[in-house]
């Protein structure tokens, strides 16, 4: 009999370590609509969701699988969904919603080539931004960046866990190497996984306010059919979750909105560092950009130039603090990543000019040349 | 006289919430207060149930009741009901809303969860209008009326609801107007003891963005229309529903029928398959007894150099089977560090196939092979395209019967082997690929003989196991007369 958490060593791609990493962490509900390159994730979920008991649907399109993933949370899913650029513009809608209703779920989009229909069968990483805020309004989100199949299994229990405990959709930006690379995965036992579950209410019904937050700016969540009788509404609302259409009501909304993660920024973000303490330049990277650069980096440091790395695990929210600090010790920053530049522009403006930033962009179809980036180094020394 | 205190219907309406937003004559308010009857009449669970609005004036209905609600985006509300009703089959789910949401921006959803016959019950207000946004035409304004978007009179077609949904495959569908309060409550009481897709159309007054620029300029006028213009039928024919103007409109329950649900034929499906009796999003299922596996310690490598391993050959060789074998012995089961990757996209369409195999003892980085050490070689048409790789001391195998290596450096070594004449003489030319495996192990120094046999277990079909061992081991023999690489 198949069971949830495929405790042992594995040689998987980047997608089918999606799934795993999704039914350990407790997904039971899948809602998606085909798209390469992450049809390997939907494919996987439909045979692995039936073996634990849960439900796998294909929707018409990525607006419903979106809303019905919004959807499944309120009964109490940990709901997940995959897509690649054309469908993830269409989910924004109702990440709009879920980011409104502050509803737990996570979607992956396995990052293609684009604009529009793009590249479908090759690389992009241009998806980043629209990651952040591709739905209208203000409102912060968290976002992974897997760099390897293991990372793919981790970082999705990651982005459940990050999803359940702010109330967010947690976005695992995946992109079409790492999603189609297949690698060693370690599924460690069932025990030894970290589950984090969202706040259920503490109080009577009589007494519950739904959108009351706490002091960690998130409030408790109902689920349908526990007797609640709770009102939710991607309308502004107040405390109770009625709709409220005023200014008054909008300020204190859409500020915790934004500050339960801003706030709590530092609890959230997950970057690694390599050889930082006498780094004059150091790289930026994310997903398969990092290792191109892992791989150039393991080169000029043993040519003896000191260059170090920052490998953004999170991408949002941004680690603005650490990236200030360093700012002030090095003489450049180099980010690379397969778009004409959008983290570049986080990192220039953190920077603020107290050290330089490059980019070496890529328009996407394939990784970057390691001489790129080698090139780029060899200048600054 | 004693003075009730309480409203009748207070226990399901949430009196903070009031007055509502609903204009004066407007249909919703009614229909509403008819499913609020007929929630009290039927004795329902009320914690259970769940009600779910899109975006428009009869979307704020979720808001005024003391349900469940949820008040979604817009057109919407249907697929928003599908994952709360898959996640937990015990809650009803209402799905209340109006035309323009349900039909037009929503009519991909309403389709699609009408052909699933999924267990949803969808009131729909058709008040030929969007009326939120002012009186603009939408998809059921019937032919040659006004809306504030189609002033010289409207020219399009209105969707048929019932006949749409009839052909859908909903299994409970209705029409009334909102002067039709009985009957609304009646087949709501129906349709809640349905078991699949039910649709009640409510033909509904808008007398301020509606009526007021088709000659219904209040509520009393558009009920009086509507009550003059319906005719109420036992079984009315759906093919006869469309609404037009100088025509009765064609009243009762179109469809009426038992049919597995949604949830029915999902487990119908994958129960027998897999031995669970519930699928349900949120977990709460009873899973058969597992049975614990002993898990195999990581050992450490042997060293040995970043080495690439380009394969390739012709589509149904199993070229990409191959690959996985050789990334699965060397990751799981000799501990490398181990990177495979499948060519993919146009580049692998028109049968050829390729995979590429990275090994090291230390960390690898860069996914690809872009300079291969060795290649597996199974057809000339991939001899071709990859004799650019070929370079000094380069290690190629092939399969000698089906290619001749031409223009290569002398100091190239090449190992050939006829895999697939051995594997036919063995009774399937398809384990080709696998008496190559076990050529490739006898001759290079990086798997063992059982590691590599594990892999093989692993990965091939249940019950050929023994098949392509014996595959395997003619190619290991064949290459121990070659001697190691």
């Amino acid at each position: 009999m198949a069971r949830d958490v495929l405790t042992g060593i594995h040689f998987l791609s980047g997608n089918y370590a999606c799934v795993e990493g999704a039914i350990a962490a407790g997904c039971r509900f899948y809602a998606g609509y085909p798209i390469t390159p992450s049809n390997e994730i939907a494919e996987r979920m439909s045979v692995r969701l039936p073996q634990v008991g849960g439900v796998y649907i294909q929707m018409e399109d990525e607006l419903a699988s979106m809303a019905a993933l919004v959807g499944a949370s309120w009964a109490g899913a940990k709901p997940m969904t995959a897509t690649s650029g054309p469908g993830f513009s269409l989910m924004q809608e109702n990440i709009g919603l879920a980011a409104m209703m502050e509803t737990p779920c996570v979607v992956v989009d396995v990052m293609r080539g684009s604009p529009s229909t793009g590249l479908p069968t090759a690389v992009g990483q241009a998806d980043v931004m629209q990651a952040r805020w591709g739905s209208h309004g203000d409102y912060e989100i968290i976002a992974l960046s897997p760099s390897s199949p293991q990372e793919s299994f981790d970082f999705t229990i990651k982005a459940f866990n990050l999803a359940e405990r702010w109330r967010v959709p947690a976005i695992v930006l995946l992109d079409e190497v790492v999603g189609h690379m297949w690698e060693r995965v370690v599924i460690p036992p069932k025990e030894e996984i970290r589950l984090v579950f969202r706040k259920r209410p503490s109080k009577p019904r009589e007494e519950f306010l739904p959108y009351k937050a706490d002091k960690d700016l998130v409030p408790e969540m109902p689920i349908a059919g526990e007797g609640y009788r709770f009102h939710t509404t991607g309308l502004t609302h107040n405390i109770k979750g009625y709709p409220d259409t005023t200014a008054s009501a909008q300020a204190p909304l859409v500020r915790r909105l934004v500050d339960k993660i801003r706030k709590n920024a530092e609890k959230i973000i997950d970057i690694e560092e390599q050889y930082i303490e006498d780094a004059e330049v150091i790289l930026i990277s994310y997903g398969i950009s990092y290792r191109v650069c892992q791989y150039v980096l393991d080169k000029v440091r043993s040519d003896g130039l000191k260059v170090g790395i920052i490998k953004l695990n999170t991408i949002w929210p941004f680690p603005e603090r650490r990236i200030q600090e360093l700012a002030k010790q090095i003489r450049a920053f180099i980010v690379v990543e397969i778009n004409l530049g959008q983290i570049v522009f986080e990192v220039e403006r953190v920077a603020h000019g107290q050290c330089e930033t490059i980019l070496v962009p890529h328009a996407g179809g394939h990784i970057h040349d390691p001489e790129d980036i080698h090139n780029v180094i060899k200048d600054l020394f | 006289m004693q003075i009730k205190k309480e409203h009748p219907l207070e226990r399901l309406l949430r009196r903070e919430r009031m007055p509502h937003i609903l204009c004066t004559g407007c249909g919703i308010g009614t229909t509403m207060a008819n499913l609020v009857e007929a929630l009290e009449e039927g004795e329902f669970d009320l914690d259970k149930i769940s009600v779910v609005s899109g975006i428009g004036c009869a979307g704020r209905v979720a808001g005024y009741l003391n349900l469940d609600g949820f008040h979604t985006t817009h057109g919407r509300p249907i697929a928003f009901a599908t994952g709360l009703k898959l996640t937990n089959p015990d809650l009803t789910v209402i799905v209340f809303s109006g035309d323009g949401d349900l039909a037009a921006i929503g009519g991909n959803h309403l389709i699609h969860a009408a052909r699933r016959n999924i267990d949803i019950k969808v009131i729909c207000i058709n008040n030929f209008t969007y009326g939120m946004t002012g009186g603009q035409l939408g998809p059921t304004t019937p032919s040659g009326t006004w809306s504030s978007t189609s002033v010289y009179g409207n020219y399009e077609i209105p969707f048929n609801l019932p006949y749409l949904l009839c052909a859908c495959g909903a299994t409970y569908v209705a029409r009334w107007t909102s002067a039709h309060a009985h009957h609304i409550k009646n087949s709501v009481i129906e349709a809640m003891h349905h078991k699949g897709f039910s649709f009640i159309e409510v033909i509904s007054a808008c007398p301020v963005n509606w009526g007021r620029r088709n000659k219904l300029r209040t509520g009393k006028d558009m009920v009086k229309f509507f009550l003059e213009h319906t005719e109420i039928k036992r079984h009315p024919d759906p093919r006869d529903a469309l609404i037009q103007m100088g025509t009765p409109i064609l009243c009762g329950v179109f469809v009426n029928e038992k049919r597995p649900d949604y949830l029915d034929m999902m487990k119908a499906q994958l129960s027998k398959k897999l031995g669970i009796s519930e699928f349900r999003g949120d977990g709460k299922v009873t899973l058969p007894e597992e049975e614990k596996k002993v898990v195999s310690e990581m050992r450490p490598p042997k060293e040995i150099k970043l080495t690439q391993i380009k394969l390739a050959g012709l589509g149904g060789q199993g070229i990409a089977l191959l690959g996985l074998i050789m990334g699965r012995t060397a990751s799981i089961f000799e501990g490398y560090s181990t990177v495979y990757t499948q060519e993919y996209g146009p580049e692998a369409r028109g049968g050829a196939s390729s995979s590429g195999l990275i090994i090291s003892s230390r960390a690898v980085n860069m996914p690809y092979t872009t300079a291969p050490d060795i290649l597996v070689i199974m057809a000339q048409g991939a001899f071709r395209k990859y004799r650019k790789d070929i370079r000094e001391n380069s290690i190629i195998f092939i399969d000698k019967d089906l290619v001749r290596p031409q223009d290569i450096p002398n100091s190239v070594k090449v190992y050939a082997i006829p895999a697939t004449r051995m594997a036919e003489k063995l009774g399937r030319a398809l384990v080709a690929n696998i008496v190559m495996l076990g050529f490739f192990t006898a001759i290079t120094p990086y798997f063992s003989v059982e590691s590599a046999e594990k892999a093989v277990k692993m990965s091939v079909p249940k019950g050929t196991e023994e098949f392509n061992l014996t595959a395997f081991k003619e190619g290991y023999e064949y290459g121990r007369q070659y001697g190691r690489a």
